[in-house]
């Protein structure tokens, strides 16, 4: 009985996504995984990814000359980021953002994404400390615990577009919040350029799908 | 495999325990950090660490940087000879962490600047002679350290730099100042306008020195530097763009930490601490310098703090084209050289 209200239910859903991918000039996004060089200006890093989207909705806007399709698409990413500052501090960190795409039908993309996070910092060298004795002792992984907040804009192509090749090419600023760092925050701004590549059916997108005429 | 990860941790546990000492070269350049209460505090270690002699940077602020004190004088002249840390205090420069509740206050500098001395002889040996050398807001750490119990005894001398020992005192020293040199500057007719600017405030804020007067007259002070014929204000600005990619500054913690709200509360408490009265538990030998163009931390600080102190060696120096920042560097170097020459 259960299953059969979940079919009914499900049903016309399935229908109206079946018949919006009919329409959908742009191929759909699916979940991603995403590798980049993450720098402070001088300082290198990395960051791996996985962003899936949750919603899609393509725009079509119509004029003397034709349509022109664009897609509108919200993800979820979850990301693992590492950043290297000699005698400053090594970063680790983990990001969950909601990252929203504007995919247009010549294959770039413009996107920003707000984020929040847990970082660790190592210390940039030995670190020791003194008991209430003044005994000194060194202090191994010795470094602090934040949470973090990041706000990121950027673009870039993706080949899926126009040559039905799974790979896009990106490039973007962020800034990274880590708080409460000296009772107060510490802002990290970063350039992050790299690839994502989309494997089919590594976990599966099913997005929410939308059709916008203008 | 299981015995090579206990093995592993062993080396690590050994490795945290041992006492280091290790580290004795002519031209030594590490960093290391220093906890305590919450905050993780950069020294960086410059220079001949071998001599065993080092002189430990209390840098200006609150909320400055110890990368200003590193320029060509100090390294060309000072670190050949002996070694120089550059300590960022708590909420400044390159430090990081986060401090414990009500731990940006006047009393955990001086605790600090104990834990970094400790740690630097813990580093390099018990026999580790340590000079401090304050500057500025630095001088407020250095007085309230000297004047601690047996404090005093980690260390070998105190130099202080166009600094302050007693906040509320140099206020009235620089209004003063400001009020002197204002009104001999507008009766030679150079640059009048700023300096009535000046010396109106000045007048109209004689009374009692709240933490709004005192802000503004650190402005004023600052801006009078730039009122003096033949004389340029030291840049720390450019110090820090020569060296922002070779010593690794990371500018945005060093900038956040100047702008700290923690740091303008600190400041805002300070009109009540004074070192003056305790100056005569300082036994150390005391070397006080002075700008003569220095409205920010006057003259007068260092008359009493050489008068105060009971210190068999004391020495003053006014230096005649100076202002706040040391700019006869050379000289300001030379000083401190002959300084730890004559009492290392």
């Amino acid at each position: 009985m259960k299953e059969l209200f979940l079919t009914l239910t499900m049903l016309p859903l399935c229908l109206l996504v079946k018949s919006q991918n009919v329409n959908l000039t742009i191929p759909l996004p699916e979940t991603s995984i995403k590798a980049a060089y993450l720098g402070s200006l001088y300082y290198p890093g990395f960051k791996f990814g996985i962003e899936r989207p949750y919603q899609i909705t393509q725009i079509d806007k119509t004029n003397n000359r034709g349509t022109k399709s664009k897609l509108k698409v919200r993800y979820l990413t979850a990301n693992l980021g590492y950043y290297h500052h000699a005698t400053f501090h090594d970063n680790f960190y983990l990001l969950i953002e909601r990252q929203k795409r504007c995919q247009n039908g010549n294959g770039w993309f413009s996107e920003v994404a707000p984020g929040v996070g847990f970082s660790r910092t190592f210390l940039g060298g030995a670190t020791y400390a003194a008991n209430s004795n003044g005994e000194v002792s060194k202090k191994i992984f010795a470094g602090n615990n934040y949470a973090m907040l990041s706000a990121s804009c950027g673009g870039g192509y993706n080949f899926a577009v126009k040559k039905d090749t799974p790979l896009m090419i990106y490039g973007k600023v962020s800034l990274l919040g880590i708080f409460p760092s000296n009772s107060f925050v510490y802002l990290r701004p970063t350039v992050e350029v790299g690839v994502g590549w989309s494997l089919s059916n590594f976990l599966k997108a099913n997005p929410i799908l939308k059709i916008k005429k203008k | 495999m299981k015995n090579t990860l206990v093995l592993l941790a062993l080396i690590l546990f050994l490795g945290g325990c041992a006492k280091e000492n290790n580290d004795l070269v002519p031209n030594a350049n590490e960093t290391i950090y220093v906890k305590n209460k919450g905050a993780s505090m950069r020294v960086n270690i410059r220079g001949n660490i071998a001599s065993k002699v080092v002189m430990l940077v209390v840098h200006g602020g609150p909320g400055g940087a110890a990368y200003f004190y590193r320029t060509q004088a100090t390294e060309e002249r000072l670190e050949p000879q002996y070694a120089v840390a550059y300590w960022d205090q708590r909420v400044a420069g390159a430090s990081q962490g986060n401090g414990t509740k009500g731990s940006v206050v006047m009393k955990q500098y001086s605790d600090d600047l104990k834990v970094v001395i400790q740690s630097l002889r813990y580093k390099y040996g018990e026999d580790l002679q340590v000079f401090l050398m304050g500057h500025s807001w630095g001088g407020m750490i250095c007085a309230g350290f000297m004047t601690e119990g047996n404090n005093q005894d980690l260390v070998s001398g105190w130099i202080s730099a166009d600094a302050v020992h007693n906040w509320a005192r140099n206020d009235s020293l620089s209004r003063a100042k400001l009020l002197d040199f204002g009104t001999s500057q507008i009766a030679q007719g150079k640059n009048t306008a700023k300096w009535q600017e000046i010396i109106d405030y000045c007048a109209s804020n004689s009374g009692a020195i709240t933490p709004e007067i005192s802000a503004q007259l650190n402005v004023y002070s600052y801006d009078a530097l730039n009122l003096i014929d033949g004389f340029t204000p030291f840049n720390e600005d450019d110090v820090i763009r020569q060296n922002l990619i070779s010593e690794k500054i990371p500018y945005t913690n060093a900038f956040l930490n100047l702008a700290n709200p923690a740091t303008r509360n600190l400041v805002n408490s300070l009109q009540s601490v004074e070192f003056s009265s305790k100056l005569y538990l300082v036994t150390k030998p005391v070397l006080a310098l002075s700008g003569n163009y220095d409205f920010v931390v006057p003259e007068g600080g260092a008359i009493e703090l050489v008068n105060r102190v009971n210190a068999s060696v004391k020495e003053r120096k006014l230096f005649m084209n100076s202002g706040h920042n040391l700019e006869e560097q050379a000289d300001y170097v030379d000083a401190f050289i002959k300084f730890m020459d004559e009492n290392k």
